[in-house]
């Protein structure tokens, strides 16, 4: 278990990470929100046991009783915006990223360009290039690369992200890369995604995927604004692909 | 030229930190290249790049912080390292704005800070309450800003602290003023000649701002939890709090704000205020409270009225309740200009607040003008309340709530007005106002799409020294089209006779006694 200011991470008996944080939206598919301070009282190596509906950790008690569960799940695109307006959000925010300062810009475009001719070799590519780039426990270029999963699965579940191969080849590159980053990585292939994400994605309006996207740039130091990174980086390919001069509805982009 | 690094075993520090560390070694006499990254295969590949890769910093792996270093000198590289380890070991410890290390329990801190009579505890609920007995027992003053307190806790702790005679102020204590020190979520009020004593922070915040509006000042603002005045604790500390501002000569009038209390408590406020000493006000909002005199107590109905008779009290003037906003320019016009608007079937007032006593006011209001029989009805939601707050921080801090509830507001097609409390100071928002103008553009533009129009009604609890600045925040709401009255007993009666028309305002101006 590591334990940082107001988050605690627990190694869990599958091999993957539960992350402990305060109130408010799950900043992870993997997380749960507890009281506030509950993460600082946590000593690191302590044992954590799940017990009659409770998790002990060394000493402390947190009932899970009555704990709401949160889908995760990136829905198919429905009405949501359009991929223009999303971006539009996402620009408002005005918070710099090390990916569009042009960290890993080749990787970026092999990315883009694997999103424009729906090879998947490409993607994987550009995606190894990402994983473990850049500043921040969860460096630059993987919070972009869940920023272009979670577009693949909002527009087109059914495309590159279920290519034969897709999922094997970037669970392989997860050790290029650290604990935490890799188990976002490894629920974003599968399509989940940390609350304040799926709110951007579903965004049905304007208004509101400006104040989701200003919400989700306040995660972490970079990773919001690494992950909007991403989200552009998507769209801008999946839009090329379509050979349209701007990219087409996130919703209407299946 | 010597190229080293400094690796930090499965550890990390936020990117923000590590590219401020990076920048700093950089300025270093005789560096000239410094990254500091977790030592994945990538940014490898980046340190090799730059010329920064070395044998230790290739031994480290993904999950290992790597500070890598190049120098035109060994010296000059070993001075970079010790001052690479110096500032990832500060950065381990929370630093005050000092540069101290802070305090982590509260026992260190009141070693440390010699001379303290007061700790603010804001700790999860189960922890709470022996965190307050731990500082009662050490002589200290208590504000629990903690929630979730079981009442025989609060009971228990309350009872210790009158034997001690110190204040237990809460649970769910969210605001104070001490000697003219803002505790909680506070405003940025004058210190003058009235004191406090509050059941609700909204409450106390709204006249104490009030009161600055009108060139008066507090000498205290004594919370004492929203639970204070029930049967079971009995105004355990509303009555400690009377006494210490009765004794205490900086403080000229007294004004005891709060939900209705159990009927027993009432008589015992009532009669600690009117043995005070001192001329009093209490506004305890619940239905039937009319406005009147007690000997030296005054009652009050709004928040404002209390306001204002703490006013005339400590001048030595004569108080009436507050009619209708007799000088507002053009108030029938505007209400007659609002209401044109809107269509027949328009006769809701949606409230979407913020603070839990400011919802209980305009709850209050709006049923008193239903019950005069115009007509209207209202839905007003405190989206500060526990069960909206669950997994959310609260709506004067993230407005995401209330941007959803003014959605649907704006998509009820009965809807005339939208009704919200907008509360600056310490510990809110940095731009509320700034954040909610876009859904009210949006909510009007999107009624205007289907045809019918919607009112924008609001008041903005603060004052010109607060971080937001008050005009700042009017302008934001006036200019997405808002009417923005100076209270919000004001507010809400606007909302009524826009929803309400002329039978409205003749209900209202009938309930006031104008």
């Amino acid at each position: 278990m590591s334990v940082h200011a107001s988050t605690a991470n627990l190694a869990w008996h599958d091999g993957g990470l539960v992350t402990l944080h305060g109130p408010g939206d799950l900043g992870a598919p993997f997380a749960a929100a507890v009281p506030a301070g509950i993460a600082a009282r946590l000593q690191p190596g302590a044992l954590v046991e799940r017990r009659d509906g409770a998790l002990n950790i060394g000493g402390l008690t947190l009932s899970l009783r009555g704990a709401e569960v949160v889908d995760a799940a990136m829905p198919r695109a429905g009405a949501g915006i359009s991929a223009g307006a999303l971006l539009a959000a996402a620009a408002r925010t005005g918070r710099s990223s090390a990916i569009r300062a042009g960290l890993g810009h080749e990787a970026c475009a092999a990315v883009a360009e694997g999103l424009a001719l729906d090879d998947p070799a490409l993607l994987l590519r550009g995606a190894r290039g990402l994983i473990g780039l850049g500043p921040g426990l969860t460096p630059a270029g993987d919070d972009c690369l869940v920023g272009v999963l979670a577009v693949l699965h909002r527009a087109r579940p059914a495309g590159l992200v279920a290519a034969p191969g897709m999922r094997a080849g970037m669970a392989a590159l997860l050790t290029r890369t650290t604990a935490v980053a890799a188990e976002f990585l490894r629920h974003a292939i599968h399509g989940l995604f940390a609350e304040p994400l799926l709110a951007l994605a579903t965004a049905d309006t304007e208004d509101g995927a400006h104040a989701a996207a200003r919400r989700l740039c306040r995660r972490g130091a970079t990773s919001g604004a690494d992950t909007l990174a991403g989200i552009a980086l998507a769209l801008a390919g999946l839009g090329r692909g379509r050979d349209e001069p701007s990219p087409g509805g996130m919703g209407s982009a299946a | 030229m010597t190229t080293v690094a400094l690796v930090k075993r499965s550890a990390y520090r936020d990117s923000v930190l590590l590219l401020d560390l990076a920048r700093e070694l950089r300025a270093l006499p005789g560096v000239r290249e410094a990254a500091a990254l977790m030592a994945t295969p990538a940014n490898q590949e980046l340190l090799a790049g730059s010329g920064l890769s070395s044998e230790d910093a290739l031994a480290a792996g993904p999950n290992d912080l790597v500070i890598a270093i190049r120098a035109e000198s060994a010296a000059a590289a070993d001075l970079a390292l010790a001052r690479a380890e110096a500032l990832v070991a500060a950065r381990d410890r929370p630093v005050g704005p000092a540069g101290r290390a802070l305090p982590r329990t509260l026992d260190s801190a009141w070693r440390r800070l010699e001379g303290a009579n007061l700790a603010l505890i804001s700790v999860p609920g189960p922890f709470a309450a022996a965190e307050a007995r731990r500082a009662l027992l050490r002589g200290l003053h208590v504000m629990l800003f903690s929630d979730n307190v079981p009442v025989e806790a609060e009971i228990a702790l309350k009872q210790l602290a009158r034997r001690r005679g110190l204040l237990m102020m809460g649970p769910d204590c969210g605001t104070a003023y001490l000697a003219g020190v803002p505790l909680g979520f506070a405003n940025a009020v004058p210190r003058g000649r009235v004191g406090l004593v509050a059941a609700s922070g909204t409450g106390l915040q709204q006249v104490a701002t009030l009161l600055a509006d009108s060139g008066e000042g507090i000498s205290h603002g004594i919370g004492v939890g929203g639970r204070d005045m029930s049967e079971a604790v009995g105004g355990a500390m509303a009555l400690v709090a009377i006494d210490a501002l009765a004794a205490e000569p900086a403080t000229e009038a007294i004004v005891v704000v709060g939900k209705p209390p159990a009927p027993a408590v009432r008589a015992a406020v009532a009669a600690r205020l009117r043995a005070a000493g001192k001329p009093a006000v209490a506004c305890l909002l619940g239905r039937g409270a009319r406005p009147g005199r007690e000997g030296s107590l005054t009652i009050a109905a709004t928040l404002e009225d209390a306001a204002r008779a703490a006013v005339a009290a400590v001048r030595g003037h004569a108080w009436t309740p507050r009619p209708f906003g007799p000088e507002i320019t053009g108030l029938r016009e505007r209400l007659t200009s609002a209401r044109r608007a809107l269509a027949p079937g328009q006769r809701t007032v949606r409230g979407a607040y913020a603070g839990g006593t400011l919802a209980d006011e305009a709850r209050l209001i709006l049923d008193a003008v239903r019950a005069g029989g115009p007509g209207v009805t209202s839905e007003i939601v405190d989206l500060g309340a526990d069960e909206y707050t669950v997994r959310r921080a609260h709506p004067m801090i993230d407005p995401a709530a209330r941007i959803a509830e003014i959605g649907r507001a704006a998509a009820d097609p009965r809807t005339a007005v939208i009704l919200l409390d907008v509360v600056l100071g310490h510990g809110a928002a940095a731009d509320p106002a700034g954040d909610l103008a876009p859904a009210l553009e949006a909510a009007r533009r999107s009624a205007r799409a289907h045809g019918r129009d919607i009112a924008l009604v609001a008041t903005v609890v603060g004052t010109d020294a607060d971080p937001q600045g008050m005009r700042r925040q009017i302008a934001r709401l006036e200019g997405a089209g808002a009417w923005v009255l100076p209270s919000n007993a004001q507010a809400a009666r606007a909302a009524a006779c826009i929803a309400g028309g002329e039978p409205a305002l003749a209900a209202i101006l009938a309930e006031a006694g104008a």
